[in-house]
């Protein structure tokens, strides 16, 4: 986050005198945010958690057409052994840990649930991070613009916002489910992303109106530069704190909500698969097989809660009124 | 201010009109509404297809379709001067959705009202608590709390409640007693978190935890042991305590302490006095006045309680007359809430016999066929409500925690806060009188955006509990391709957003003066 006005054509300014009884390291922006994310705690674990569930889910079951190290398939049926209850074992006395064969259990057509809820989590993971990512490049976008050029451009732009807020978002994913939900995954979670970027839109624009008053803004179009070059190499790297925030928080909602659309019958579709669309499949299944409900449940809250951990670590890391350990 | 208010309006007009065509478009398109007809054979299919075709226009292009919706909304607001018949338009079977509407409703602003209070009280508190004691246990449990409800789909919550937390508590409920284990366990449990949120140095801590062990470990025993859960009731001594609670609270809260208080806390006692003596004028007097109560008489009496605090603050005041106004008048009215409370209380072992012994509800929002009484039928709803709520409400506590939180520590980092505490005010003086109000000025904005998820958050919650409610009205339009419920629940929802961010936007305006509105 530079503040310092670097304008092409201008003369690179003499070396200032360097005072040389100082001998503080100096330290860029970066590394010192990089410093304070490291050193939060709950942020630290939370990602060394999420990192583990996404490589759990990869190498598992496999991805991108190489084969995993488990080796059930999710889309296999078999006979159901022992009413599918699961074969995970885990004692603390003795110690003794063993997987089974079928560590998660199976569903009524006898497919290994682990295999299952594995494949799901990659998905609700794609979906999540696609929407994420849209979702946040047109609310820095949109919000970036109507702050910035102000005018009769903000007020169409963000009556476009208050439009989108007031839609219901099932509707939405309803038609998105109907119509798009049969191309895959990806193209659902871009659809999502375009309409969930209004509360990035805001506070993008809120950010805008405060910089583009600042003197460093100033100063940059006094020497001529351009509106696109103001947006995008002046004000956009101050406001990135906020923006990598939002998008990680973003992200951790999408989860929760292609869980729900999903759950709604709106989502992905099967025979493909997602932690939220098995967990509604098998909602009626509580009572007498209460695993088919826990295991991407946990999942779920799992990945949440490890994000949004991610995301107070980092809101704590760009704030610069943030100086504790 | 006016001109204002009245430009706001006009957009919102606008908006709610360009988001109703936009769904309305949308809930078109996204599937065919003459599905479920596809099965059928021979004429039959002919002539439903045909009456389906008529009804819902589907011969007519998607806009005109959506001028006629147009078209029945404007004569229902048309209604009072044309006195037009006003239906909002038919679902396709034919059958008018304002009936309909009006029926979902009840149901749905109950749920969407409850949680939407309960959230708010409980998060705007426990955020006010965190902040206080930032960086201490309670602010790490209270923000892992936090962050766990806000990871939880709605869903998810909505069926762990209904199968653990009700069916075990209604299980629970059937033979109340508690073992010793158990109740130490609670007890030890209510004394670390008083301890917790106290705070303090090491010798207030184990006083705290001493004290707050034996303070809610006793009373449960007592509670137990003389079969409270099983005939759940206040009674004179209940009321009296709260009384003296509220009286307590209100005082301290707005008042302060020592000398300076002695007005305040007069007309508190006075105000606690009073509500004493409703309680057994209602309770013992009226004969079967109370018996037969509804919303409007409660709703009346709250108001003469409120004037009977005000008055007594006004007479009894003396130099701190405008603080023991407000005191008065809350002291009066919490009072009446426990009043009323322990009226719904005493129609509980009805309840529990109607529920067969399940007197917390996991299915629909209320028992059908309950005799007609007032009290009864208000437990019964809110046995419904318990749920459904607790789902809700839990997912929005957590975001009105996290923000007061964030609000209320960069309030306590302003100057004006270090001046009032180098004036030597007290430090709940400085929480109450210059914090909390500063806390308040952006929470009201968060509230207006809060209700947006809330409602969402219903349509899931409905469809898990089997409630018949707006949600209901919702997901059945939505699978059957069918605009017109969906419209009728996207007015009243994109309504009730825009007409609650105007609300919130003027009254930001009110609350803080450095906000012009232009």
């Amino acid at each position: 986050m530079t503040t310092s006005i670097v304008t092409p054509g201008a003369a690179p300014e003499p070396e200032a005198p360097v005072h040389v009884t100082q001998v503080t390291e100096s330290v860029s922006e970066a590394k010192l945010v990089f410093q304070r994310f490291i050193h939060h705690k709950a942020a630290m674990i939370a990602l060394v958690v999420l990192l583990a569930i996404l490589v759990f889910a990869l190498t598992s079951i496999g991805a991108f057409g190489f084969h995993g190290w488990w080796p059930l398939s999710y889309a296999t049926t078999g006979p159901v052994i022992d009413g599918g209850k699961p074969t995970l074992h885990f004692s603390l006395s003795p110690l003794s840990f063993s997987a089974g064969e079928h560590p998660f259990g199976q569903d009524d057509l006898g497919r290994d649930y682990f295999a299952i809820v594995m494949r799901g989590c990659q998905q609700s993971l794609l979906i999540a991070v696609t929407m994420g990512l849209t979702g946040t490049v047109v609310g820095v976008i949109i919000g970036s613009i109507a702050g910035y050029f102000r005018g009769w451009v903000e007020a169409v732009l963000m009556r476009l916002t208050d439009v989108v807020l007031t839609l219901p978002t099932l509707v939405v994913a309803a038609f998105i489910g109907r119509r798009i939900g049969s191309l895959g995954v990806v193209p659902l979670g871009l659809f999502l992303g375009l309409v969930s970027w209004t509360s990035l839109a805001r506070m993008v624009r809120g950010q805008f109106l405060s910089l583009r008053e600042k003197e460093f803004v100033e100063a940059a179009r006094s020497v001529g530069a351009g509106p696109f070059r103001i947006i995008f190499r002046h004000i956009l790297p101050n406001s990135v704190g906020i923006i990598i925030v939002n998008a990680t928080l973003s992200i951790a909602s999408a989860i929760i909500l292609e869980a729900a659309l999903s759950f709604l019958g709106f989502g992905v579709k099967p025979p493909d698969t997602s932690l939220g669309q098995v967990i509604g499949l098998y909602r009626q299944a509580m009572d007498t097989r209460p695993w088919l409900f826990w295991w991407p449940g946990l999942l779920i809250v799992a990945i949440a809660l490890t994000v949004n951990f991610i995301g107070d670590g980092l809101r704590d890391a760009f704030d610069p009124q943030q100086d504790r350990g | 201010m006016v001109k204002y208010i009245l430009r706001r309006a006009g957009i919102a007009l606008v908006i709610v009109l360009a988001s109703t065509a936009l769904s309305f478009f949308l809930v078109v398109v996204s599937g065919d509404p003459l599905e479920d007809l596809a099965q059928l054979r021979g004429p039959e299919k002919a002539s439903k297809t045909a009456l389906r075709t008529q009804v819902m226009h589907l011969d007519k292009p998607v806009i005109v379709r959506y001028g006629y919706w147009l078209a029945e909304v404007g004569r229902c607001l048309a209604k009072p001067f044309t006195g037009a018949e006003c239906t909002l338009g038919s679902d396709r079977q034919g059958r008018a959705v304002l009936p309909q509407l009006t029926q979902a409703m009840g149901s749905t602003v109950r749920l969407v009202l409850a949680a939407t209070i309960i959230a708010m009280f409980l998060g705007i508190l426990v955020g006010l608590v965190t902040a206080l004691r930032q960086y201490s246990v309670f602010d790490y449990a209270t923000t892992f709390v936090a962050f766990l409800c806000y990871s939880m789909p709605s869903f998810w919550i909505a069926t762990m409640l209904k199968q653990y937390a009700a069916i075990d508590f209604n299980n629970w409920l059937t033979n109340p007693t508690i073992g010793w284990g158990v109740l130490l366990a609670i007890a030890l449990a209510g004394g670390v978190i008083w301890m917790l949120i106290v705070g303090g140095d090491r010798k207030l801590r184990w006083m705290v935890f001493g004290v707050a062990t034996v303070a809610t470990g006793l009373p449960l025993l007592l509670l137990v042991r003389l079969g409270w859960f099983s005939a759940p009731r206040l009674g004179l001594i209940g009321v009296i305590l709260s009384a003296i609670v509220m009286a307590w609270l209100w005082s301290t809260l707005l008042g302060g302490s020592g000398k300076r208080a002695w007005p305040v806390r007069k007309v508190c006692a006075v105000a606690a006095g009073l509500g004493v003596a409703a309680y057994l004028v209602l309770n013992y007097v009226v004969g079967t006045f109370w018996d037969h109560a509804n919303e409007g008489i409660i709703l009346l009496l709250a108001a003469v309680a409120a004037l009977a605090g005000v008055a007594a603050g006004h007479f009894l005041g003396g130099v701190q007359k405008s603080q023991a106004m407000k005191a008065g008048a809350l002291t009066t009215v919490t009072t009446g809430v426990f009043i009323v409370l322990d009226r719904l209380l005493m129609a509980y072992p009805q309840l529990y016999s109607q529920t067969r012994g399940h007197p917390i509800a996991t299915t629909g929002s209320q028992t059908p066929n309950l005799p007609d009484d007032f009290w009864f039928v208000s437990l019964d709803r809110i046995a419904h409500l318990v749920l459904p709520t607790a789902a809700i409400a839990l997912i929005s506590f957590a975001g009105y925690t996290r923000y007061t939180r964030a609000t209320t520590l960069d309030v306590l980092n302003q100057d004006f806060i270090r001046t009032a505490r180098s004036k030597g005010l007290l430090p709940r003086t400085v929480v109450v009188r210059h914090v909390f109000r500063n806390v308040m000025i952006p929470i009201s904005t968060l509230i207006a955006l809060d209700f947006a998820g809330v409602m969402a958050g219903a349509v899931v919650t409905e469809t898990i509990f089997g409630w018949s409610g707006m949600g209901k009205l919702f997901s059945t339009s939505l699978t059957n391709v069918d605009p017109n419920p969906l419209m009728a629940y996207m007015l009243v929802t994109a309504t009730l957003i825009v007409v609650m961010n105007l609300v919130a936007d003027i009254a930001y305006a009110f609350l803080d003066p450095r906000i012009r509105i232009k």
